[in-house]
């Protein structure tokens, strides 16, 4: 507690960095190959807690690769071998002991294209609630009303929650992605360019969002948007063919890059 | 332990489905094989003393346990079924022996088993070969000697009754006709000449039975002169006395026969070769029927007519003509092909035969025409799925070179689409050579007298009924008199039904996985 | 410029071109529209089983015909009619309305027949004015000559003969018995005569006659005003004036006959004026005098038989003044004396046609080929019709509902096509044949879902896609096993095996269950090395030894059930303890036979319904931590279950359809009996065993053309339904 309010104290950019020396995500040394290819080169990165860290990169450089590591959905690709460490609070989440189940619900994923079950709006939230054991209805409702509320979209469907999340428009259904992955309470948010397929209004509701929320979650986007890495993110990491090439305070990797690569990428000639 | 989850047992639950069903598909095809392809192998022929002074000679062919009822506790005994043959002696092939009746078993060297062309096997001993009345020989290399020649004589014998005197049959059917017709002197000596050459055959005939005179004298328990004539010999040896070498032999000849000759005693004996020939003719035809009608239809849906909610329901409908039970057809066959169709034929072209009918029955032509609406479905969903695979720039490319419509389907879009309509044409002649049921109501019988495809004018005879391995199965297995003696030889011909339908599917299953590797490499 | 030489190429072309848009539009079009013409073609040979019959009249011979007639009757081809009237038998051609010559009448004094009985194959007992009974038949002959048929009849009299005590006769009734014939004649209002004559034949050919006589009386109300002999002279019916009737015993021979109590015949007491017996003898039709028409038949109800009322039939106006049986089928046709003329039919109870005749009607006959009626009025006219009535028997709920059969103590379902008299009657109930399909068909889905659906969602979510690209193409060989091959090996080799080993196969799902359940509990206490060998998805080689464990296991278990619980005999136990029987060829084998050829079907589809849901919705799934399991039955079975209800549609109008299996696996009885012990018999089997034995455009042959539209329509919803739910599918996929 103490830390927290005297951190409040410190100069932005003295206080980021301590963020980043006490990070919630550890990764070292991760190598990553499917089949013979390798898809990423002996990344080494630490992920700051209740920040937005934004993984920026040009298409096929391995960013989305890397945030599908941190909860290991490769895991469900074939030929996928892993090498290095990825810790969650210095747990090694390749541990044989670690339930993977586990550690998707503390590690929740929101995807490129918006995925609601074929259920009703109020079942897509309750979805994670049940699978993991809450059968109260009460219990629920209360979950589904929080996770809307946190989500934003509370409003606009509190009267159709029994109709089918098909029937809401794109952004509606990604912040309800959002909301599902919110109601089993997750202490990190991967979101693997959440804004892709939006247009400008409904990706502005969901920056929004995003702000919102790193007051309580760590949040960890890829995106191909660089005015929104610009924008949302606190530290942003960018790769290039599988390597991270650099990582550091969003205003200083935009501003003065430290490498020849990044600099051309930021300024469009390439990407 | 974390990696325990309840789900995982029944993931394991819903494997153990899927290996279920495998297990049950490779047990069937191993039951069928092991049954089939053992019965051709000359088995040993055991010689069982039993204890109230019997003596039975034969082989084993099922053992099983005594059922007791009510005696739980009493240790299980055991019966074994031989068969020991000699139908016209005991009266069955088969006898079941309580083991603990049987003294001792031995299995004498000198066991004979005969393949008769009546009555089914003999199993005795060998006594000596008589020829005009006259014991001549003991020597086993002389008997057998005269039994080829016997062998040889037969097959001539058969040769002049059913060629040359069925020949001369026919020649005086059809002159009957012409003399009921008109009345003249020519036709009247023309059937005067047949007649002698009819007499002159009979005469043939004559001779050739009068050279078959040796009889083979046997023993069998009971009966220790039994007299078989030579000329009802098939084939005879002595099992127990064989070397491996002369029983691979004597199995290739057994299954050359069972492929190549014509059944005898009620089909339970003999080969299959008519229910092949039938098959094989039936699935043709159809072929020949299909294809074009197939191709057709198909290329109306999907090239030439206006595509819409009445094409889609079309579309709808033909998929699920391939669900609607194959004995629908069989009765549709019935109602529209041999009354309709076949009614309007016999009453315009054979009328002289009436009422016998002669296409108002069934007959190879109506079974094939019936095969071929049943398999139509499958051709046309085949052919349209080709179709669709090819890309329109495909068509779009020749019709912009000034090609006509007809040049570009006939040009660009037959060629690319023949494989897939092959593989509709081989899954369609797998479902065909399997079909049975529509073939019992539409012309397929147990016993045909005469193969539909014969030297005889018009060679190919369509309104006659044939056979068919699907339906001799059947037949032979549940119809037949002697179920007991009959159980392998359905076997056998299972395996060679199965044979053919798994040929034709895993050829299809090969061509189709080229045909969208194919397609898949050139459109990504 | 184009050359003419290259103008007419073009112009080959393009006639090339639009020949061949003709000819396959139009040969597809023929194509597609002849298939399907099936049902139209199908429908086309049932529909008349459900035409009304029609009568056309035809002229009425008068000129030669004596007033009044008091029966009469047809020729085969309907060329010559007779008459019975006062003086005798008369034979009258159709032709030109004119008498035949029959040769020297008859001289019996004076005296004039007043009571006629008409048996079957034109034979009659006259009574005459004087009391003297005398037999008599009418034979008709056909010869060729110059290609005509000239069709002749003789009238025969036997000699009359005078009963003691009978002066003259108003009633008389007959029937031909095994030995003879049987003649019943009032002798008072109460009091009945009967004289049973055994006709033998002695060796020099000649006939002898004895004549036995009885007096019976009977206890009724009122006078007879009517009787019939039935049952091949084994009992008399007799009705009075009080509208009763009561049935007297002649099965002894040597007893005195027994009566039955008699029976009011209609609530309201009217003379019982006409009885009769239809083909077979065995119903009787009462007609009353105010018109009502009713079937009888004897029934053994509690020990004792008696007279039982099976169809109350739309009355008549007038009183009920003649009834004939149909010579070939269980109808009969009612005249009454205001005119009407009814043809009705026995076993359902129905009137089929009415006819009148503007007049009075005395007498009425059918045809000998039923396809006429000649109905003779006391004014002296025979009346004729020619009848097209090919299938009476046949109505919706004869087809479908419970009929009351002759001989039956109650209306029941029953499918028995052929009999072994020509006076036996084919009953046609459709109910027990839909009844055996959707029974074998509930078997096999029973074994076959359960099977399919979770191997094709182990095959879809779980299993290794090189490994599921093997298996797939076995499933496809399953499919393509030819159901004759399955059907023998359930007969031959299975049902033996099932009966052996009842115990252990109702054991061997629980046990192949707990065995594979040891087997993943063993699993994860092996240590992690040996484990992490075998990769997810190759469970299923692990799986297969286990399964076959199971089953050997499940064996001896019930070995040692059936041993030690069962007394050692399954189906003694069975019968003992639940009263059911057990066929070899029963409901199980065909359940695992035909759920053997409808697994692959099902799998294949539910699969590529499993494996088509859209992988983000898993990943979704997942990411929010659940299981596969989870994932698989929360999020991917819901999602295809459009898919899996269509998976099973087709699977059910395979096995609706599927024919050579049930054939060859069950006894195929046509019984309604739901245990699972039993054989049955189903719509498709019987068309295949019946129909190459079903004369064309009989009723056999309609009523098995209504099976296969039966089995047509089944399967044409099943597979509509599964193709329809299928393309929503496949459209709600793309959403996704």
């Amino acid at each position: 507690m103490t830390t927290e309010l005297s951190l409040d104290l410190l100069a932005d950019d003295t206080r980021m960095d301590l963020a980043l020396a006490t990070p919630i995500v550890e990764i070292s040394n991760l190598s990553l190959f499917y089949g013979a290819k390798q898809a990423l080169h002996d990344v080494t990165l630490n992920i700051p807690e209740r920040h937005i860290t934004a993984f920026i990169g040009p298409s096929g450089c391995g960013k989305s690769t890397l945030l599908r590591c941190l909860n290991r959905m490769n895991d469900l690709i074939d030929h996928v071998r892993i090498s290095g460490r990825i810790a969650i609070r210095g747990h090694d989440i390749h541990d044989p002991q670690q339930d993977v189940t586990e550690l998707r619900k503390r590690v929740g994923m929101v995807f490129q294209k918006s995925n609601p079950f074929p259920k009703s709006i109020y079942e897509n939230i309750a979805f994670g609630p049940r699978i993991l054991g809450t059968r109260d209805r009460a219990t629920l409702d209360e979950i589904v009303e929080r996770s809307l509320r946190a989500a934003a979209l509370w409003d606009e469907v509190k009267d159709r929650l029994n109709e089918s999340a098909l029937g809401m428009s794109g952004g509606q259904q990604q912040r309800l992605c959002i909301g599902r992955a919110l109601a089993v309470e997750p202490e990190i948010l991967l979101m693997d360019e959440p804004c892709s397929a939006l247009d400008p209004i409904a990706t502005a509701r969901i920056e929004d969002l995003m702000l919102e929320l790193k007051q309580r979650y760590t949040i960890v986007i890829v995106t191909h948007n660089m005015q929104q890495a610009a924008r949302m993110s606190d530290y942003t990491a960018f790769m290039y063919m599988g390597k991270l090439i650099e990582v550091g305070l969003t205003r200083k990797v935009f501003t003065t890059p430290l490498e020849q690569q990044t600099e051309d990428y930021i300024t469009g000639r390439f990407g | 332990m974390k990696s325990w989850k309840p789900g995982d047992s029944f993931i394991w639950l819903s494997g153990g489905a899927l290996a279920l069903a495998l297990l049950m598909v490779f047990g069937l095809i191993a039951l069928v094989v092991v049954n089939g392809a053992s019965f051709f192998w000359p088995r040993d022929v055991e010689q069982f003393q039993l204890n109230d002074g019997r003596v039975v000679l034969g082989e084993i062919t099922a053992r099983e346990k005594i059922p007791q009822p009510n005696a739980s506790h009493a240790p299980a005994t055991h019966r074994i079924q031989i068969k020991r043959g000699n139908r016209d002696l005991y009266g069955t092939d088969f006898i079941w022996l309580n083991e603990t009746d049987i003294q001792n078993t031995t299995a004498p060297r000198n066991a004979l088993v005969i393949e008769r062309v009546e009555w089914g096997n003999f199993y005795g001993i060998f006594q000596r070969l008589e020829i005009g009345g006259q014991t001549v020989s003991n020597d086993w290399k002389f008997v057998r000697a005269r039994l080829a020649r016997a062998r040889k004589l037969t097959a001539q014998i058969h040769t002049v009754s059913r060629k040359d005197i069925g020949a001369i049959n026919r020649a005086q059917e059809r002159l009957r006709r012409e003399l009921k017709r008109s009345e003249s002197a020519e036709l009247r000596a023309d059937y005067a000449a047949l007649q002698a050459q009819y007499q002159e055959q009979l005469a043939t005939l004559a001779s050739l039975r009068g050279q078959l005179t040796d009889v083979l004298v046997v023993s069998a328990a009971g009966h220790p002169e039994v007299r078989i004539p030579l000329a009802d010999v098939v084939r005879m040896n002595h099992p127990n006395a064989m070397t491996a070498w002369r029983k691979c032999c004597f199995y290739a000849e057994k299954l050359w026969e069972f492929v190549s000759a014509e059944p005898r005693e009620s089909n339970t004996e003999g080969g299959v070769f008519p229910a092949i020939y039938g098959t094989v003719l039936l699935v043709l035809l159809m072929s020949l029927i299909v294809t074009p009608l197939g191709v057709l239809a198909a290329l109306y849906l999907r090239e030439y007519a206006r595509q819409g909610p009445i094409i889609s329901a079309v579309r709808i409908a033909v998929n699920n003509l391939a669900g609607v039970p194959s004995i629908v057809y069989g009765v549709f066959g019935v109602a529209f092909f041999i009354y309709l169709g076949g009614g309007t034929i016999d009453q315009a072209f054979f009328s002289d035969r009436l009422p016998t009918p002669t296409f108002g029955t069934g007959g190879l032509l109506w079974a094939s025409l019936t095969l071929a609406l049943l398999t139509l479905p499958v051709v046309i969903v085949a052919t349209e799925e080709g179709l669709a695979a090819i890309p329109p720039s495909t068509r779009a490319g020749a019709l912009a070179l000034g090609a006509t419509k007809f040049e570009t389907t006939w040009r660009v879009v037959l060629p690319a689409v023949t494989p897939a309509v092959l593989t509709g044409l081989i899954l369609a002649m797998a479902r065909a050579a399997g079909e049975v049921a529509p073939l019992m109501i539409t012309g397929v019988v147990k016993l045909a007298p005469a193969l539909p495809l014969d030297g005889v004018f018009p060679y190919l005879h369509l309104d006659r009924k044939f056979m068919h391995l699907g339906f001799h199965i059947y037949d032979v297995g549940f119809q037949s008199p002697n179920v007991d003696a009959a159980r392998p030889m359905v076997y056998t011909t299972t395996i060679l039904l199965l044979a053919v339908v798994l040929a034709f599917n895993l050829t299809a299953i090969s061509i189709r996985a080229r045909l969208r590797k194919k397609y898949s490499s050139t459109h990504l | 410029m184009a050359t003419s030489k290259e103008r007419s190429f073009r112009a080959r072309r393009l006639f090339l071109d639009r020949l061949a848009h003709g000819v396959v539009s139009t040969s597809g079009f023929l194509i597609i529209a002849s298939i399907l013409a099936i049902l139209f073609v199908i429908a086309a040979q049932v529909l008349p089983l459900l035409r009304r019959p029609t009568a056309q009249r035809e002229p009425t011979l008068s000129s030669s015909v004596e007033s009044p007639v008091l029966r009469t009757g047809s020729g085969e081809y309907r060329e010559l009619f007779y008459s019975v009237t006062r003086s005798g038998v008369s034979i009258h051609r159709a032709a030109d309305n004119t008498a035949l010559p029959t040769g020297r009448d008859m001289d019996w004094g004076g005296a004039t027949v007043t009571a006629v009985s008409q048996g079957l194959g034109d034979t009659f007992v006259l009574g005459l004015s004087d009391g003297r009974i005398v037999p008599a038949t009418v034979s008709f002959s056909a010869r060729f000559a110059d290609g005509q048929r000239i069709v002749h009849a003789d009238r025969v009299y036997q000699e009359a003969f005078r009963e003691m005590g009978v002066t003259s006769i108003a009633i008389i009734a007959h029937a031909p018995t095994p030995r003879g014939q049987l003649i019943a004649i009032p002798t008072g209002p109460r009091s009945l005569r009967i004289l049973n004559i055994e006709e033998t034949e002695t060796l020099l050919g000649d006939v002898s006659r004895e004549l036995f006589r009885r007096d019976v009386e009977v206890e009724v109300k009122g006078a007879i005003t009517a009787l019939a002999v039935g049952h091949h002279g084994d009992l008399i019916i007799v009705g009075t004036s009080s509208g009763e009737i009561a049935e007297i015993n002649l099965q002894d021979n040597d007893r005195t006959p027994r009566q039955s109590p008699p029976i009011r015949a209609e609530r309201d007491a009217r003379a019982i004026t006409a009885l009769g017996f239809l083909l077979g003898d065995r119903t009787l039709v009462v007609g009353t005098a105010s018109g009502q028409v009713s079937t009888w038949q004897l029934l053994a109800r509690d020990g004792a038989a008696s007279l039982v009322k099976m169809h109350d039939f739309e009355p008549q106006r007038g009183s009920i003044s003649a009834i004939a049986a149909s010579p070939r089928n269980k109808g009969f046709v009612t005249a009454s004396d205001e005119g009407d003329l009814y043809v009705r039919y026995g076993t359902t109870g129905r009137t089929l046609l009415k006819r009148s005749a503007d007049e009075a009607l005395a007498a009425v006959a059918f045809a000998p080929k039923g396809d006429g009626l000649v109905a003779g009025s006391p004014s002296g006219n025979l009346h004729r019709w020619t009848l097209n009535n090919p299938h009476p028997e046949i109505t919706w709920k004869s087809l479908f509902g419970k009929v009351w059969y002759e001989g039956y103590n109650a209306p029941a379902y029953v499918w028995q096509s052929s009999g072994g008299t020509d006076e036996f009657e084919p009953k046609f109930s459709l109910t027990p044949l839909v009844f055996g399909t959707l029974k074998g068909t509930f078997y096999a889905l029973l074994f076959a879902i359960p099977i399919a659906l979770l191997g094709a969602l182990y095959a879809s979510q779980f299993m290794h896609p090189a490994l599921k690209n093997l298996i797939k193409p076995v499933v496809e060989l399953m499919a393509a096993l030819p159901s004759v091959v399955l059907g023998f090996i359930a007969g031959i080799w299975l049902a033996p095996l099932m009966a052996q080993h009842m115990p252990a196969l109702l054991l061997m799902p629980f046990v192949i269950a707990a065995v594979i359940l040891a087997a993943v509990w063993a699993w994860h206490r092996a240590p992690v090395a040996a484990r992490s060998r075998v990769r997810a998805g190759g469970e299923l080689f692990l799986l297969a030894p286990a399964v076959l464990f199971g089953g050997w296991l499940s064996l001896q278990l019930g070995q040692a059930a059936e041993s030690g619980l069962l007394s050692g005999d399954f189906r003694q136990w069975l019968l003992a303890t639940f009263g059911l029987t057990f066929d070899q060829r029963n409901s199980m084998v065909v359940g695992f036979a035909m759920g053997f050829a409808v697994v692959p079907i099902i799998f294949t589809i539910a699969e590529d319904a499993l494996a088509g849901v859209p992988p983000h919705l898993k990943a979704g799934a997942l990411s929010l931590g659940a299981t596969p399991w989870q994932t698989a039955v929360r999020v991917v079975l819901p999602t295809a279950s459009p898919g899996i209800f269509s998976a099973i549609m087709i699977g059910f109008g395979r096995a609706v359809g599927e024919t050579m299996i049930v054939l060859m696996a069950t006894g195929n009885t046509p019984i309604m009996d739901a245990s699972i012990f039993n054989g049955f018999r189903a719509l498709s089997a019987n068309i295949a065993v019946e129909l190459p034995e079903a004369p064309e455009g009989g009723t056999l042959y309609r009523v098995l053309f209504l099976a296969a539209l039966l089995l047509l329509a089944m399967t044409f919803v099943a597979n509509t339904l599964a193709e329809w739910v299928r393309l929503h599918l496949r459209r709600r996929y793309q959403v996704l």
